[in-house]
This record gives structure tokens, C-alpha cells and sequence, in this order.
């Protein structure tokens, strides 16, 4: 377990900006997941906190130890490539010796003839850790294999025993399932959470996709244009992000923005009907709301209405799209198959807002405060 | 038992003008190459009347001939009678030194190819992973020094090998072709399809760049390293010009090609039959070593086991 520590990293490769000064507290044991587009520089923070890049400027401590400077294999760290990396050349049994022999015997010991005969117990001892990593992950069977007769789900449990076997401070995970079909990937998901319970380690991952990031991490950073946007638990990132970009990229389906009013009174209105919140800034405004929060209602009582332009039936849910009836803006509700059933394409249909999960984004896309409205209060 | 109709083998045999023009071309290149094996090989079951004449189709009569210099020297009938073969094979060892030729060609494209291996490996590794100044400014001085033919740059060479007092020795032999151009070429292109990923699994494992080139490059890097050493070993063996600039005393360090020209045209007329023996052993290991390559390197092909 390892409290990591980045300050103020920033990496310019020539005169482009990757990072612009990040700083992260990474927590003892916990599952923090890096995650933004591609190109957001998530990678090569990850890459600078195992000592592959060296910053520009900034610093990263590993309990307490400023390890800018060292080398990646004296970070004790391990890392999950997306690739696998595993040797080629090598059987998986010797794939996952060779992180401990390069750490545990000394020079004239690794020497291909006479080394064995020097360091006899000491290779049988590595052995021994390298079989009991293979019974945790289930690999014993394969231990004599080379990575090119594996399946892409082995060689990620072989990539993933490599890196165990050392015992490492931190696992660093850099996109480790995007090679693996749709479910495979969704098993190894939890395999990797039960994983990192049991190994009771800090993990960093990386990844692009917000469904892995929400379902695994204890934390999630997100990141985009070289810029932490926000940190917090799965539940703050989905339902109180702090930042427009934010609840745009995490959520599937894309969270529905809509433009709003402010008024004086800092009522905020929707289409120009009153939506039941209240405002401290005043002027246009971005609206947010997910589409579980989007309900359908009686003409009356809608803040906008629209027709089905597409539904996507999931079967315990339907998302159904629908083009507001301004002619410009398109939102997706989720409704559950008995309310889909009942409408009708072609059908005008009028929907609500819940006026709790209303969230309100200024112009500089940042959250502003937004309460409910004294009638739509919820009695004590 | 189904019900699907079973449908007779028909023949599948269809004449085709163009396939058999395509075949009729490639028979006739086949031809033409093998022409000059065919000579040699000929040549060496014939014996020297035979050869003369022209006569004895392939394989020659195979009937014994009294060699007339055997008997000059003093042999008898018995001793100096024997079948072509013996006698072409036998004088190709006799007169010239041929196992010491062959030990000397195995010994020099030996050393070449290690030290160009140890040289070239390193270099292309730097050309194709390591960021640093300069990196493309060098890479393009590789290419072009691909573009210097050797026998343009030979006399300046050999001068400067005679200044350090090395003509005459295995280090002349060896020496100016231990930086192969073309193999750090080779092994760089090679090495910028292995992913960077590997490199940096290695990093973490805690090797060192020379652990990682020794360790990783080389073991993924077999199939282009065998490409790389039929070229080269093919050139040093059979390599006459540079050996023939060298070599100019001591028969001792004499290379197989050398050792060709103990067979040519003298005061007795050429002896084509034994010459042709010579060319036999010469090329013998190769066309071995080629075919023990040529299924490596179909193998090489497949090991690429990365994603």
C-alpha cells in the first residue's frame, strides 16, 4: 500500500502541452481511475508516476519519498500494458520470473550457465512465488505456454500475474482490457475489483471509458486537454460533477443539455417554463439533466414536449430519443418498457424535468448552485 | 445416412494458355540458373578426357582412367587408376589445402557476423527507440552510406590496414567489415515494429537498455537476424575481391574462393575437374545452411506473438 502523491506535473513534448500542471493525492490501497478521452494525457501521467517520461516540472512522491528522479524498476511499482507486453520468447512461468530475477539476484546469478548453479535455492524459492501467483489468478495449467498459444483473456491474467509477483507498492493499469471482447471484458471488471480486495493494494488505472471507470474505481479522476477536471467517487462524478465536460463524458446515455434563463429573481426557466429551481447567477445558461431524471407527463404540466425520433430497447430499460419541438435540440429519456409501450411514434410526447437532479452550468461551463424552488420543496 | 446428393469427383483439370506461359517462363529462369550447378556437378563425375571431349552426358561413364601424372611421379598401375570421382574429389584435398580453406572461411564469416551482430543490434535499437539529438541525422548517414560501394573505398582501406601492419593477417579479413550498414538498417526497421509497450515492461522489470537489447530485441529480432546473417555469411563466404587484396603471401589464411585459383589455367592446361570439385565443397555448406534457415525463418514468421 503506497500513498502517492503528484504535484504540479506538467510534460510538454516540444512545444505541445500534454500536461499543464496536474496534482493528484493518490489515497493507500484505494481504486483510483484516470479517465478522459484519448488524447487527455492520461497515459502519460500514468507513465510519469512509473518513472517511464520524466516530468517537465513537478514532482511525484511515493510515501513520502520524492521519486522524480528514479528509475522506474527502484519504484517498485508494477504496470499493466494495454498490449500485454509479455515476452514473446519466453513461457509465461519465465514471463513471470523475470521481474523477480532482475530484482532478486544479482548479476553473475542471472548469467545463463552459471547462474542457475550458483543460485540454486534462490531460484527455487522465485518459483515457488511464481506458482502461487499462478494458483491465485488460475494460471497454473498454462505456466509452461508461450504468450502466441494464449487467448487474449490469458495473457491478461499472465500480464496481471507478472505484475503480482513482485509484491509491487501500486499497480499501474493502462487501458488493460480494451483488447478483450464486450464479455470478457465485463467479467474481468470484477475479477479486477475482487483482485484489488484481496490484494489490498493501491491500483491506478487508466482508461478511456467511463462505464469501466464508474463500475470498478474507488475514486475517479477525470481528465481533459491535460487538465485534472475533477476527482470524487463514482456517485459525486456522475450526479454532482462539478464541470459541464464532465457530465457530458461520464454517463451513458450522454446527459441531455439544454439552454436556460436565469431571471432576475434567479428563477430558472427551461424553454421559457419555470423548471422549480433557483439560481444564484443570472443570464444563459446550460441545463443538465439525465435521462432517468426526464419523466413523461401530462400537457399541462410539461416543460417542453417533442416526438420519438429512435428508441433503443435495452430490455429492462428503453432509451428513447426525442427531438424537441424548438426544431434544434434532441434529448434522451429512459423510461421503463411498460411507459415506451405506451407511446406512439409520431405521438406528441410532454415531459417533465425532475427539478432535484436539475443541474445548472454557467458560461464558463462551470457548476453554479442551483436549489429548489420554495413550491417544489419537499415537505419534512 | 443424408439425403444430400453426392456429387461425383469431376476432373478439375482445365488447360489454361496463360498458367502455362507463367510456367513455361519460370521453367526456362529456373533453367538458365541452374545451368552453371548443373556444369559443376557434372564436372566433378568426369574425367579429364571426358570433360575435354564432351562426352559422358551427366554423369560420365563412370568407367576408371589411369591418371598419367600419378604414374609420371612414380605410381603404379593399380595406385593410379581409379574412378572420376575419387580422383577429382581426391586432388581438390591433395593439391590444395581445401580444409584449411574451409576452416579458414568458417572462422572469418564466423567472427564477421558475431561482431556486426554485436555492433549493428545496439545501434538499431538506439536508431529506433531511443529519443535523442540528432537521431534522424544519423539515421540518414546510415542510409547513406548504403549508397558506397565497397570497391570504392577498397584501396584507401587497404592502405591504411598496410600502415597499421595487418595485411596478411585473419584481422584483415575481418576488421573492415565488422560495421555492417545495411544490418543496422535492417535491424532498425525491424525494430520499429516492436511495440514500445515491451520495452517499457522490460524498464519496469528493472533491466537495463543493454539487458533489454540482449534480452528482448534479440530473442523477438530472430526472424529479421536470420535474414540479416544469409546475407551477410553468403557475401563473406563467397567473397573473392577483398580476400584477393589482403591475402598476398601466406596460403595459410587463404579463403575457400582463394583456394579456387590453385586449379587454374597453368602450364598443364586447366584441371576443371578437380576445380569443379573444389566449387562443389565450397558451396556445399551454404546451400545447407540456407535450408536449415529457410525453415527458422518461416517459424521467425509465426513466433510474432504480441497482441
Amino acid at each position: 500500500m503506497a500513498r502517492i502523491i503528484l504535484r504540479d506535473i506538467a510534460k510538454t513534448f516540444g512545444t505541445t502541452p500534454i500536461l499543464n500542471g496536474v496534482s493528484l493525492d493518490i489515497e493507500p490501497g484505494e481504486f483510483l481511475t484516470l479517465v478522459g478521452p484519448s488524447g487527455c494525457g492520461k497515459s502519460t501521467l500514468l507513465r510519469i508516476l512509473s518513472g517511464l517520461e520524466e516530468p517537465t516540472s513537478g514532482t511525484v512522491e511515493i510515501d513520502g519519498k520524492d521519486v522524480t528522479k528514479t528509475r522506474p524498476s527502484l519504484r517498485n511499482l508494477a504496470m499493466v500494458f494495454q498490449s500485454y507486453a509479455l515476452y514473446p520468447h519466453l513461457t509465461v512461468a519465465e514471463n513471470m520470473l523475470t521481474p523477480l530475477k532482475m530484482r532478486d539476484l544479482d548479476r553473475m546469478e542471472r548469467l545463463p550457465l552459471v547462474g542457475p548453479l550458483l543460485s540454486r535455492s534462490k531460484r527455487r524459492d522465485l518459483m515457488d512465488q511464481v506458482s502461487a501467483t499462478a494458483n491465485t489468478l488460475r494460471i497454473s495449467d498454462l505456466l509452461s505456454r508461450k504468450p502466441g498459444q494464449l487467448s487474449g483473456g490469458q495473457r491478461q491474467r499472465v500480464a496481471l500475474g507478472r505484475a503480482m509477483v513482485r509484491r509491487p507498492v501500486a499497480f499501474l493499469m493502462d487501458e488493460p482490457l480494451s483488447n478483450l471482447d464486450a464479455a470478457l471484458r465485463v467479467h474481468m471488471r470484477a475479477e479486477l475489483s475482487a483482485l484489488h480486495k484481496m490484494l489490498n493494494t493501491t491500483f491506478v488505472y487508466v482508461t478511456h471509458d467511463q462505464a469501466e471507470a464508474l463500475t470498478m474505481s474507488s475514486r475517479i479522476a477525470v481528465m481533459m486537454g491535460g487538465d485534472l477536471l475533477q476527482v470524487g467517487t463514482s456517485d459525486q462524478v456522475y450526479s454532482q460533477p462539478t464541470n459541464l465536460k464532465v457530465a457530458e463524458f461520464i454517463g451513458s446515455p450522454k446527459i441531455n443539455i439544454l439552454p436556460g434563463e436565469v431571471g432576475k429573481t434567479g428563477t430558472l426557466t427551461v424553454f421559457g417554463q419555470e423548471v422549480g429551481v433557483s439560481c444564484v447567477t443570472h443570464g444563459p445558461v446550460s441545463v443538465g439533466i439525465r435521462s432517468e431524471h426526464l419523466a413523461l407527463t401530462s400537457p399541462q404540466q410539461a416543460v417542453f414536449s417533442g416526438t420519438e425520433t429512435y428508441r433503443e430497447n435495452l430490455g429492462s430499460d428503453v432509451f428513447v430519443h426525442v427531438a424537441v419541438s424548438d426544431g434544434q435540440h434532441r434529448v434522451v429519456l429512459r423510461l421503463s418498457p411498460a411507459q415506451a409501450s405506451s407511446i406512439r411514434s409520431g405521438d406528441a410526447i410532454h415531459i417533465a424535468m425532475d427539478p432535484a437532479h436539475v443541474l445548472v452550468f454557467d458560461k464558463h461551463e462551470n457548476r453554479s448552485s442551483a436549489t429548489l424552488a420554495r413550491s417544489h420543496e419537499v415537505p419534512a | 445416412m443424408t439425403d444430400t446428393p453426392v456429387t461425383l469427383p469431376t476432373s478439375t483439370f482445365q488447360f489454361s494458355a496463360t498458367e502455362a506461359a507463367k510456367h513455361v517462363v519460370l521453367i526456362l529462369g529456373a533453367l538458365i540458373v541452374l545451368l552453371p550447378f548443373y556444369v559443376m556437378v557434372s564436372y566433378t563425375l568426369k574425367t579429364p578426357v571426358e570433360i575435354m571431349s564432351g562426352s559422358g552426358g551427366l554423369f560420365g561413364t563412370q568407367t576408371p582412367f589411369t591418371d598419367a601424372f600419378c604414374l609420371k611421379a612414380g605410381g603404379t598401375d593399380v595406385e593410379c587408376t581409379k574412378s572420376a570421382l575419387a580422383y577429382n574429389f581426391g586432388s581438390a584435398f591433395k593439391k590444395a589445402p581445401l580444409l584449411r580453406y574451409l576452416l579458414n572461411g568458417v572462422a572469418v564469416t564466423a567472427a564477421i557476423f558475431l561482431i556486426q551482430v554485436v555492433v549493428a543490434l545496439p545501434c538499431a535499437y538506439a536508431l529506433a527507440k531511443l529519443r535523442f539529438w540528432g537521431r534522424d541525422a544519423v539515421f540518414s548517414l546510415v542510409l547513406f552510406c548504403l549508397l558506397i560501394p565497397v570497391h570504392a573505398i577498397a584501396l584507401p582501406l587497404f592502405i591504411m590496414l598496410a600502415k597499421l601492419g595487418l595485411t596478411n593477417s585473419y584481422a584483415a579479413l575481418i576488421v573492415p567489415w565488422t560495421i555492417s550498414v545495411f544490418g543496422i538498417f535492417l535491424m532498425r526497421q525491424f525494430f520499429m515494429t516492436v511495440p514500445d509497450d515491451l520495452i517499457d515492461a522490460a524498464r519496469m522489470d528493472g533491466m537495463s537498455e543493454f539487458s533489454i537489447i540482449w534480452q528482448v530485441m534479440l530473442p523477438t529480432a530472430i526472424p529479421a537476424l536470420m535474414a540479416f546473417a544469409i546475407f551477410s555469411v553468403v557475401a563473406h563466404w563467397n567473397d573473392y575481391f577483398w580476400p584477393r587484396i589482403v591475402i598476398t603471401g601466406d596460403k595459410s589464411l587463404f579463403t575457400p574462393p582463394l583456394g579456387l585459383r590453385e586449379f587454374r589455367a597453368g602450364l598443364d592446361g586447366n584441371d576443371f575437374g578437380p576445380m569443379m570439385a573444389t566449387a562443389c565443397v565450397i558451396v556445399t555448406p551454404l546451400i545447407i545452411c540456407f535450408l536449415l534457415a529457410q525453415r527458422r525463418f518461416i517459424e521467425g514468421i509465426t513466433l510474432t506473438g504480441m497482441k
